[in-house]
């Protein structure tokens, strides 16, 4: 893969829980394995009471899309090569401009009180009584010096992209030295403003994974090794979010404490210690012997979790599952043959057997976004007659064995990956069902342009501007489709603020990819975290693409 | 065998060819091994059963009926379904011949290239020999799980490449065992004999050293088989190996891993769990079994 060319809308498309953020991770940590997953640790404040040894796990693992066990060095990369969401660790630690509801149906403020766009500039207000952990003010200078940092091209930072369509970034990415986009200033402390060179209305989902960064540390750093100061993983992280960084035990744990003067209310809970498990099984296991107060699960623990006192099912967004296909293979360049995979799958079944419930079948790929949605698209209900129609229609001889991977460690996506693998035979589409153990290979078939499909997610967000980031102009180096009607749509809905106007657009650049299905949309489904609800309180969780522990600074524990 | 030790004994006294022609068959001498004896009709059930079964389950182990799946066992799923709705039992067996298939392949490649190359080191000696120990050493150095799961890994999970992997390194215990069987016979007297009637190095080779070495090479073999498929199951169980939907005892296990099925649905994985221990310990048995009743030198 051409790293360089992939900007931050294709790191959207993974979103976080996706294929890319994944893969990311794992070039990094190859060498700790698959399957490595870390939890949280809760201890009350004074240490010493009876909330002592209370144990909050989570499968970091499953955030990542089972990626790997964070160290130093991946805390670091994660945060400014692939966006500071990476972990849930530097979800704690730090604050953004804006985030999501956990019900995804809008962008909500966080250091940002409120914005709005006149004339192709955005204007942040940001909240007067945010601080960073050192006691310094978090100003609109730390705003404009992260943009400046991520879209220097020294950086490599992935997330720079995101700023392509303001004032002065084509300008930046040319210069041999560092250059401040001209778009980007603060009038005053506290204001932000961003001017654009081309209308962008889909600006705002780059900024839900953007950790604003601290100018009074960082300003003087050198920015092509900026990943290598020890500021990351030890205490001199100074970020704006609800804990602190106290210090990082590699292979064990990271310790954090609270931020009492966080911008949302000083949390309730005071020391809070990452733990990190060698598999979510462990964690399970960890709850079940009451030392633990969440612990990742699947819904084929369901039976398990509902025999321990105390515990309960949480589930949340995860994002959509999505058959990704590499178009410039031929037989996945015709439609016909992308379109008879999708009526091939029996996704309703899956949905009720294997999912339990805990998904819902889709045909288009923000299923949140009804504003968007178009009310006639095909939902490619279950018909393997069809299927076989459309492949004979196209030729298609299946002579070739399609490799179909997958990158999930789950027990429920392994045996999803099994069902359809059956139901693309039963119309003569022969797969190889291929798991991506972070060895490098499906990056190398990537880099190759060999592979022919992956089952990824895609993560939804109030808005369909992250579209672009697989089927648009980023998306074709990888997916090999490009199609010039649906990017006269994109660019059209982008270009125009007025939400009706935007879902005029937008319904029609879903009917294309519903139509022309350069990939087959299937399960919108959920995570699930087995919660000692008894003991933690007040939890918020998802979406998981975005964060997993959602407003901790309002988490209680009780007594 | 009775006809090889005569043969292997060479030129003889009358007391011991007395003590040949008394000693019993190779049959009658298995069969005193009571365990081995058991271990034999064991495997030979598991081998029929594995062989048999899809023409005598009524269920297919591919075809999955989602509606069917993670039934509790039954008269007529005696080890319930799994979550794709197929008969567990009929999986097992299943999986049986595949997994006795690929230890039965990777041995024969082992211990074909094994006996090669120890026959050809003890044979020859001299800087061959030296060149094939060196190798071996070096092979044997380094840790075959390890060695194993990285060569999966780049060369991909299938039954061809596990076959292959698990035959091309894991031959070093043959070639040793060869080699120094072979320089054991050529110190022989009846060794000796034939050279001085002049007999050629591959008649020698072929009738006298590789037939006198035929012991310890089924014994290694036999016991390289569970050695074998109990790589192929720890490489299936970890995902590396058998890839779905054929199953194997290794892969079917894999679903233990889940904390759900461990404590809660025990007839997934006793079933594989048992094959695997079950044919192995048997496997093991009968190897002892062969090497007493194939050495010409024990009296029982």
């Amino acid at each position: 893969m051409d790293t360089k060319r992939f900007g931050i809308d294709t790191l959207l498309a993974g979103a976080a829980s996706g294929e890319l953020s994944r893969r990311d991770i794992l070039k990094a940590s190859m060498a700790l394995g698959m399957g490595s997953a870390f939890g949280i640790a809760l201890a009350n404040a004074q240490g010493a009471s009876a909330q002592d040894g209370m144990t909050l796990t989570f499968d970091a693992g499953a955030t990542q899309g089972g990626g790997g066990r964070p160290n130093a060095e991946h805390i670091a990369y994660s945060f400014i090569i692939n966006g500071g969401s990476q972990f849930e660790i530097n979800r704690m630690v730090d604050a953004r401009l804006v985030t999501l509801s956990a019900d995804l149906q809008e962008f909500v403020g966080d250091l940002a009180e409120s914005w709005e766009v006149v004339d192709n500039v955005y204007t942040f207000n940001l909240r007067q009584n945010a601080v960073w952990h050192d006691g310094t003010p978090v100003t609109a200078k730390d705003v404009v010096f992260t943009i400046n940092l991520l879209t220097d091209p020294a950086t490599t930072s992935r997330w720079g992209s995101s700023f392509r369509n303001v004032a002065g970034y084509a300008e930046a990415q040319e210069a041999e030295t560092p250059t401040s986009l001209t778009g980007v200033t603060a009038p005053d402390d506290y204001t932000v403003q961003i001017e654009l060179a081309n209308p962008d209305s889909g600006m705002l989902s780059g900024f839900i994974f953007i950790n604003i960064l601290p100018e009074h540390v960082l300003g003087t750093a050198d920015r092509a090794t900026i990943t290598e100061l020890p500021y990351w993983t030890t205490n001199e992280r100074i970020g704006a979010g609800p804990f602190k960084f106290v210090q990082l035990v590699e292979g064990e744990r990271v310790e954090l404490v609270a931020h009492e003067e966080y911008h949302h209310g000083a949390p309730a809970i005071k020391n809070l210690n990452l733990l990190f498990f060698s598999s979510a099984e462990t964690s399970l296991a960890a709850l079940q012997a009451g030392e633990n107060m969440a612990a990742p699960m699947s819904v084929n623990e369901l039976e398990l979790v509902q025999g321990i006192d105390g515990a309960e099912v949480i589930d949340f967004p995860a994002g959509v599952g999505v058959i990704f296909f590499n178009a410039l293979q031929p037989e996945l360049n015709d439609k016909r043959v992308r379109q008879a995979i999708a009526y091939a799958i029996d996704k309703k079944t899956i949905c009720e057997t294997l999912f339990q419930g805990y998904a819902d079948p889709v045909s288009t790929e923000i299923p949140y976004v009804e504003w968007a949605q178009p009310d006639d698209a095909n939902p490619y209900d279950y018909d393997p007659e069809q299927a076989k129609a459309l492949l004979e229609e196209a030729g298609f001889t299946g002579e070739r064995t399609l490799g179909l991977w997958y990158y999930y460690t789950d027990p429920v996506t392994a045996n999803v990956m099994e069902a359809m693998q059956q139901y693309l035979a039963a119309v003569g589409i022969n797969t190889e069902l291929k798991f991506d153990d972070g060895s490098g290979v499906r990056t190398q078939e990537i880099a190759d342009k060999t592979w022919d499909m992956t089952y990824g997610s895609f993560g939804a967000q109030p808005s369909p501007a992250n579209l672009t980031a697989v089927w648009g102009p980023p998306g074709e180096v990888t997916y090999g489709w490009l199609n010039d009607d649906f990017n006269a749509e994109m660019d059209a809905a982008l270009a125009t603020y007025e939400r009706e106007e935007q879902a005029v657009h937008y319904q029609n650049a879903i009917r294309i990819l519903n139509e022309e299905s350069p990939s087959v949309w299937l399960f919108d489904r959920k995570n699930l975290i087995a919660l000692n609800s008894a003991k933690l309180q007040n939890s918020v969780w998802g979406p998981g693409h975005i964060y997993w522990m959602n407003r901790a600074n309002e988490w209680t524990v009780a007594e | 065998m009775s006809a090889i030790a005569a043969t292997s004994t060479g030129p003889v006294d009358s007391a011991t060819l007395t003590r040949v022609r008394t000693r019993p068959g190779f049959w009658t001498r298995l069969s005193r091994h009571r365990v081995a004896l058991i271990s034999l009709i064991f495997l030979v059930f598991m081998g029929l059963a594995a062989l048999l079964t899809p023409y005598v389950s009524p269920y297919d182990p591919y075809a999955m009926s989602l509606g069917d799946g993670g039934q509790t066992p039954s008269l007529q799923h005696p080890l319930g379904t799994d979550k794709l709705g197929r008969d567990n039992l009929t999986r097992v067996f299943t999986g049986g011949r595949v997994s006795i298939a690929v230890a039965l392949c990777a041995v024969a490649i082992s211990s074909s290239l094994g006996t090669v190359l120890g026959l050809m080191a003890g044979f020859r000696g001299g800087w061959i020999d030296a060149i094939i120990m060196r190798l071996t050493d070096i092979f044997m150095a380094f840790p075959l799980f390890v060695l194993l799961i990285v060569l999966v890994s780049i060369l991909g999970s299938s039954a061809k490449n596990v076959v292959l992997i698990l035959g091309f390194f894991s031959w070093m215990g043959t070639a040793r065992l060869v080699r120094g069987q072979v320089l054991a016979v050529m110190n022989e007297p009846y060794i000796e004999a034939a050279t001085s009637t002049g007999a050629k190095a591959d008649q020698l080779l072929l009738r006298h050293v590789l037939p006198n070495s035929f012991v310890p090479i089924v014994v290694a073999s036999t016991l390289g088989v569970a050695n074998a498929m109990l790589s192929e199951a720890a490489l299936s169980f970890l995902g590396l190996g058998i890839q779905p939907p054929t199953p194997s005892w290794g892969n079917m296990l894999n679903t233990a891993q889940s904390l759900q099925v461990l404590v809660n649905e025990p007839w997934v994985w006793i079933g594989p769990g048992a094959a695997i221990a079950c044919t192995v310990l048997a496997i093991n048995f009968l190897g002892d079994g062969l090497r007493d009743a194939l050495d010409p030198h024990l009296q029982r």
